[in-house]
């Protein structure tokens, strides 16, 4: 029979194979022709990129008649490039989108009358949701003066620490207000050794690679890549010596932190074995490690506020963020944007969203809020809620520019000849400003040409 | 003469092993759970206490048939029509004189000089203008003229013999007939390699069905991983890693019944007979 079949299909002039995927396309497409229904486009169209953030969208509109019409769309990290050729082409564009603070830089580019996205500056101080929130958290999607994303996180960093390894080492949390009296006691804790072997100790993981975490100490200091004029500040003088006493930190003698090891869960492992003193974590990660570092390190940990670089001074920084933004070709933005502070503002999701992705709101209303104060068993009880909330304040601004993500792309491709010395940090940060100032004068160049020749 | 076989096999083996290293940990590492995938280190190989239970979400949270039959039909639709194209190009470039040939086939040439990258936009106002968008037609389409089949496929049927075809025509046969039952049955080994070639890239494609395509339940294998599973699944990796298989195991399979016909038509033409 079988014989018989292939000999048939041997007659096919193109051969065996074409015919199979021939046999292959009438099956497939009888199966989708009998299935596809298409269903009507939506009325009104949210993206967003993470998956909690989309549920809870659509758990929050479901329970209000009035938006039965809005589709939330999840699409993941493709969202970004969905986007981009959205933007580009003017088609098919959702009336509003979740971004990532470190993409939203890309359409900040050009005269503020080309940004894609609806500029928010004046509903946001006609409703007072400046005062609100805390401000800062604006700046990443403002530029010249214009805000065109609203947030709704915090992100506040803190050390996560085994209290009962900082006990043994003779140290309170109290102890530790600046980072030279960590960089004392990470000193005094470090064994000598090879990483990942049973010997050596380091203070805390920091990296010798990418230049995120070094940009997170800076912002906590005050400075920045970019001022809130959008001029370039990493050369600055404070920039310098920060990156110098982040290697310090990495190259003392003996040195108070070393490389972060190779995923977040050996730096969780690390941890828990007592190998490491302290991790820098926001509060998203704090979530994370709840879940993938369970195992290793429930009920043994707590938080505490960063050291600061001076005493008395900013105990927190930042890491990560995302926005609403309204895509101005998508149509009247008025019901966008109520449904944007529906989506990031009602109090109910803000809570939700501490509780299971422990972020911290930007309104300050919502800190009222119980769930603030119950101890979290994970951190043995602490509460780290209000741990949190009381750094809000003092979470430092981050300013946008549509050159961020060259600016840490540059940063990094130069950070591992820095830490490893091959580059001062003086020459690095100035080689890395002097390239950003020049595609910012070559593209100020080009606009001011494209105005020159539309000119009358 | 042992020693130097010993060490031919030993390289062949350490070779396998580095291409097969991430498939087992890929396969094991599906079957484990959460925990353990979130235990330092490489793990295991063989899981401490395997579980079915990544499939088992796999399957109830998310479409995943459907997403085999879009890309099936996809895949398989866009190889035949590919090849058909392909064939008949070639065969025009190969065997026909016309006016404008040289620079027909420097234009087809040239097509595999430009980047896909940089096609996409303007490739995208094209779908959109023929309403495409959210359709498999938007992803067949595009693809159905290829220059690398085309001229590929030049090659190989420049070295039909014109006497075969002539014999056909003063035999009564029409050009289309002398194509399909005396052009093509010599051509098939090629024919065969660029199908299975063909079908590879399609059911692998993922940048371009992820900006046509829309509706979820019309989403490819590869855009459905990405997004759908990892979406979903954000964090669980040993789901994702399940989902992963389960999308190339297909191709695998049908990769390893038709080895012989692709390697047969890699290889014809590099012995002169």
């Amino acid at each position: 029979m079988l014989r018989r079949l292939l000999d048939w299909a041997d007659e096919f002039p193109p051969g065996r194979v074409p015919l199979l995927l021939l046999v292959l396309a009438l099956a497939s497409g009888t199966a989708v022709a009998v299935r596809q229904v298409r269903s009507a486009p939506p009325r009104f169209s949210v993206w967003t990129f993470v998956h909690l953030a989309g549920e809870e969208f659509q758990q929050r509109l479901a329970a209000d008649p009035a938006h039965a019409d809005v589709e939330v769309r999840n699409l993941g990290t493709a969202m970004f490039d969905r986007l981009a050729l959205a933007v580009m082409t003017r088609t098919e564009l959702p009336n509003l989108v979740e971004i990532e603070q470190s993409v939203i830089g890309r359409y900040l580019r050009g005269p503020v009358e080309h940004i894609p996205f609806v500029d928010l500056t004046e509903r946001l101080e006609r409703e007072g949701w400046f005062e609100r929130c805390v401000p800062a958290r604006f700046a990443r999607y403002t530029v010249g003066g214009r805000t065109f994303g609203l947030p709704h996180d915090l992100h506040p960093m803190v050390l996560v620490y085994r209290p009962d390894v900082l006990a043994e080492l003779g140290y309170r949390p109290e102890d530790l207000a600046t980072w030279d009296d960590w960089c004392a006691a990470a000193r005094r804790f470090y064994r000598p050794g090879a990483l990942g072997t049973r010997t050596w100790r380091r203070g805390m993981p920091l990296s010798t690679i990418e230049g995120y975490t070094y940009l997170a100490l800076l912002w906590q200091r005050g400075g920045d890549m970019f001022d809130a004029t959008g001029e370039v500040t990493l050369d600055s003088p404070l920039a310098v010596d920060t990156l110098e006493r982040y290697l310090a930190m990495l190259g003392g003698d003996p040195p108070a932190a070393g490389p972060a090891l190779s995923s977040m869960i050996e730096d969780f492992a690390a941890l828990s074995r007592g190998q490491f003193l302290g991790l820098l974590a926001a509060d998203w990660m704090l979530a994370v490690m709840q879940k993938d570092g369970r195992t290793l390190l429930e009920g043994r940990v707590q938080i505490m506020p960063l050291p600061a670089w001076e005493r008395g001074g900013r105990r927190t920084t930042t890491v990560g963020g995302t926005a609403l933004c309204i895509p101005k070709d998508a149509g009247p933005p008025d019901r966008a944007w109520e449904i944007a502070k529906l989506l990031y503002f009602d109090h109910r999701s803000l809570v939700e969203r501490f509780r299971t992705q422990s972020i911290v709101p930007l309104l300050r209303a919502s800190w009222t809020d119980p769930v603030f104060d119950e101890p979290a068993p994970f951190f043995q009880n602490q509460r780290i809620g209000r741990v949190l909330t009381e750094l809000a304040d003092e979470v430092p601004p981050v300013h946008g520019s549509p050159y961020m993500a060259e600016g840490y792309k540059l940063l990094d491709a130069v950070f591992a000849d820095v830490t490893a010395g091959r580059v001062t940090p003086r020459a690095a940060l100035a080689g890395v400003a002097a390239e950003l100032r020049a595609r910012m004068a070559r593209d100020r160049a080009a606009v001011a040409r494209a105005r020159a020749g539309s000119a009358p | 003469m042992r020693v130097s076989r010993l060490a031919t096999y030993g390289l062949l083996i350490l070779a396998g092993g580095l291409s097969l290293g991430p498939f087992l940990w890929m396969l094991s590492g599906s079957f484990k759970t959460q925990a353990e995938l979130m235990q330092p280190g490489l793990g295991r190989v063989i899981p401490a206490a395997p579980t079915t239970a990544n499939y088992a979400r796999l399957f109830s949270q998310v479409p995943f048939l459907t997403y085999l039959v879009n890309t099936a039909f996809v895949a398989s639709v866009t190889a035949l029509l590919t090849t058909l194209v392909s064939a008949l190009g070639g065969y025009a470039l190969a065997k026909y004189r016309f006016r404008g040939q040289g620079a027909v086939t420097t234009l087809v040439l040239g097509t595999m000089l430009l980047p896909g990258v940089v096609l996409l936009a303007p490739l995208f106002r094209v779908t959109l203008a023929l309403g495409l968008i959210d359709s498999f037609w938007g992803l067949v389409l595009p693809g159905a003229a290829s220059g690398f089949g085309v001229l590929i496929m030049r090659q190989y049927l420049g070295a039909v013999p014109d006497a075969l075809l002539d014999s056909g025509r003063l035999d009564g046969a029409g050009e289309g007939r002398i194509f399909w039952s005396i052009v093509l049955p010599l051509v098939r080994p090629i024919l065969s390699a660029l199908v299975i070639f063909t079908f590879l890239g399609a059911w692998n494609a993922y940048l371009w069905p992820m900006i046509v395509l829309r509706d979820e339940s019309n989403y490819l294998l590869t855009v459905a991983v990405t997004n759908v599973v990892a979406a979903i699944h954000q964090q669980e990796y040993g789901v994702a890693l399940g989902g992963t298989l389960v999308s190339i195991a297909p191709i695998i399979v049908l990769f390893l019944a038709l080895q012989r016909e692709f390697i047969e038509g890699l290889t014809l033409g590099a012995v002169k007979q």
